[in-house]
């Protein structure tokens, strides 16, 4: 069963992303149906960068392993963009299926995937030569297979609706949508796509009828971001004082 | 079937069966990879080998659990066959455990064993070993069984007492530990025959495994002798390290001697072998099966 089936009379619902052990833990005592750990947040915590691109698959498998073992939902792993060609990617998913992932998130950009609104996005045929290999990378028959299409701006709706149309024939679980405004949403719900969509999460985003749900993208970690922000300034004013004295 | 289970339920039929399991201590996955191509219906991860291939240092306890599970992780993904795994001491206090075990059946092992040695530890069979009160492992024993989450993951308890207070020690912590859940009883270097015997009378329905070290503390005895004995298991820690450092070292002279490896050349397998033998056709053809052109049957409307 997939977690649409699951969730077959639940729309709207958030998706939380977490890329460090305290936000994954947080979030794993609330109910959300699944928790993604993200691929640009876990680089911040590993490597202090902002680009996911520079992560590589080992050393993301092994923080996936470290908090499946915390898991109380399901596990959504960042596949990026398949940490190379349809052969890396076959490798990948098997990979990051026995690290505890639930559902794999795929996207389409080209490899190395970069942590930006408008990546460079890869062809069709290689995008869905991935997919067929992530699938097929498998052994477990309920680990599922999302993609994340994220090139509107450069293919627009109808580009976006063909990948959707071919991501179904290949036999992907879910469409997620980034980088999407709400016009551009209604427009691609309104052709009722084969496969449930999701979009990206922004908050006060209005309600988009059709759409299974938003996926979090950073929402806790640039809070938490704000919070230790703020707590530096009283820090360094503390140290300032103090050093007056 | 999921592989982890199937693996799991594998090596608790075969452990049962009434015929002993013979495993090689794999140091890495091309080891584990070589023993499963020959036959092999189980392999080991174990200490001495990870301390010598990860770090070229003796297992006296330098190596941690990250490179210990690691490493089994790799000879896992690399063979269909199970996985058993030395946790050594289990890394710590009974929280340590817990997340040692967790981990080792998360990654797809069949088992682990967990020993009362103080850390850091010692290979079994090197002198200056110390161990810890019986209580110690009792409660580690008892904390892993409580964390495993399947039953057919299995817990072994190791002793090294005999070394430190003899024999009948080392069987009577044995007996407390079965008590406290052990699976498997594993009284590691018993110095003669006899002893081997005496061992398999003071457990004679508790799957039990031996240990066959080269130059160790125990006689090499052979499968069918420790069949013989009632013993469940025989592992051979490190016959492969051995080989490997040998074969390796003689390679390296004969280079510093000659200029060329020709002379050596004979030792070794061939470049079109290898590649064979660590897949690279079944790659090769992987490969091929996304290429562009094929993935036109998904891209129609």
């Amino acid at each position: 069963m997939t977690l649409f089936d699951s969730q077959a009379q639940a729309t709207g619902t958030i998706i939380p992303a977490a890329g460090d052990g305290n936000s994954f833990k947080l979030l794993s005592t609330q109910a959300f149906p699944a928790i993604l750990l993200d691929g640009t947040l876990t680089t911040q915590t590993l490597l202090a960068e902002d680009n996911q691109g520079l992560l590589s698959l080992s050393e993301y498998a092994k923080f996936c392993r470290d908090m499946s073992l915390k898991k109380t939902t399901r596990l959504i792993a960042d596949l990026q963009s398949g940490f190379g060609s349809p052969l890396n990617t076959y490798y990948a998913a098997q990979e990051l299926e026995r690290s505890g992932a639930d559902i794999l998130l795929l996207n389409d950009q080209k490899y190395p995937a970069h942590s930006t609104k408008d990546p460079a996005t890869t062809t069709p045929a290689d995008l869905i030569g991935k997919l067929r290999a992530a699938i097929d990378g498998l052994d477990n028959p309920n680990t599922e297979v999302w993609l994340k299409l994220e090139g509107i701006t450069s293919y627009g709706i109808d580009g976006l609706l063909k990948r959707i149309h071919y991501a179904s024939n290949a036999g992907a679980d879910a469409i997620v949508l980034a980088h999407c405004q709400p016009e551009q949403l209604n427009s691609i719900l309104a052709q009722q796509p084969e496969l449930p969509i999701l979009a990206t999460y922004q908050s006060s985003q209005p309600a988009i009828a059709g759409l299974a749900g938003w996926l979090d993208d950073g929402y806790l970690a640039m809070q938490a971001q704000s919070a230790r922000e703020s707590a530096l300034k009283t820090l360094t004013k503390e140290v300032f004082e103090y050093a007056k004295k | 079937m999921l592989k982890n289970d199937r693996i799991r339920q594998q090596f608790q039929k075969m452990v049962l069966s009434g015929h002993i399991v013979r495993m090689m201590v794999a140091p890495d996955a091309l080891a584990a990879k070589i023993a499963q191509s020959c036959g092999a219906q189980a392999v080991f991860s174990a200490g001495y080998a990870t301390s010598a291939s990860a770090l070229a240092m003796p297992d006296r306890g330098i190596s941690d659990f990250g490179m210990a599970i690691e490493r089994c992780r790799e000879i896992i993904n690399a063979v269909d066959i199970p996985v058993f795994a030395d946790a050594d001491t289990g890394y710590g206090d009974l929280a340590n455990v817990k997340r040692t075990v967790e981990s080792y059946e998360a990654i797809g092992a069949a088992g682990i064993f967990i020993e009362d040695q103080v850390w850091p530890k010692r290979c079994g069979h090197m002198d200056g070993k110390k161990v810890e009160p019986t209580e110690v492992l009792e409660a580690k024993i008892r904390a892993a069984k409580a964390a495993r989450q399947h039953d057919d993951f299995l817990i072994m308890s190791r002793t090294d007492a005999r070394a430190v207070y003899g024999l009948d020690d080392a069987i009577e912590r044995s007996k407390r530990y079965k008590a406290a859940g052990a699976d498997l009883i594993f009284i590691e270097a018993p110095q003669s025959s006899a002893e081997l015997e005496t061992i398999h009378e003071a457990f004679p329905n508790t799957p039990m495994m031996a240990n066959m070290i080269e130059d160790g503390k125990t006689p090499l005895t052979k499968t069918e002798d420790l069949e013989r004995l009632g013993f469940n298991i025989v592992v051979h820690p490190n016959a492969m390290t051995y080989t490997q450092t040998y074969a390796e070292e003689q390679l390296v002279k004969t280079l510093q001697r000659d200029g060329t490896t020709k002379a050596y050349k004979s030792q070794m397998i061939t470049f079109p072998k290898f590649n064979e033998f660590v897949g690279l056709d079944e790659v090769n053809a992987r490969d091929a099966t996304y290429a562009p052109e094929k993935m036109a049957q998904y891209l129609t409307d």
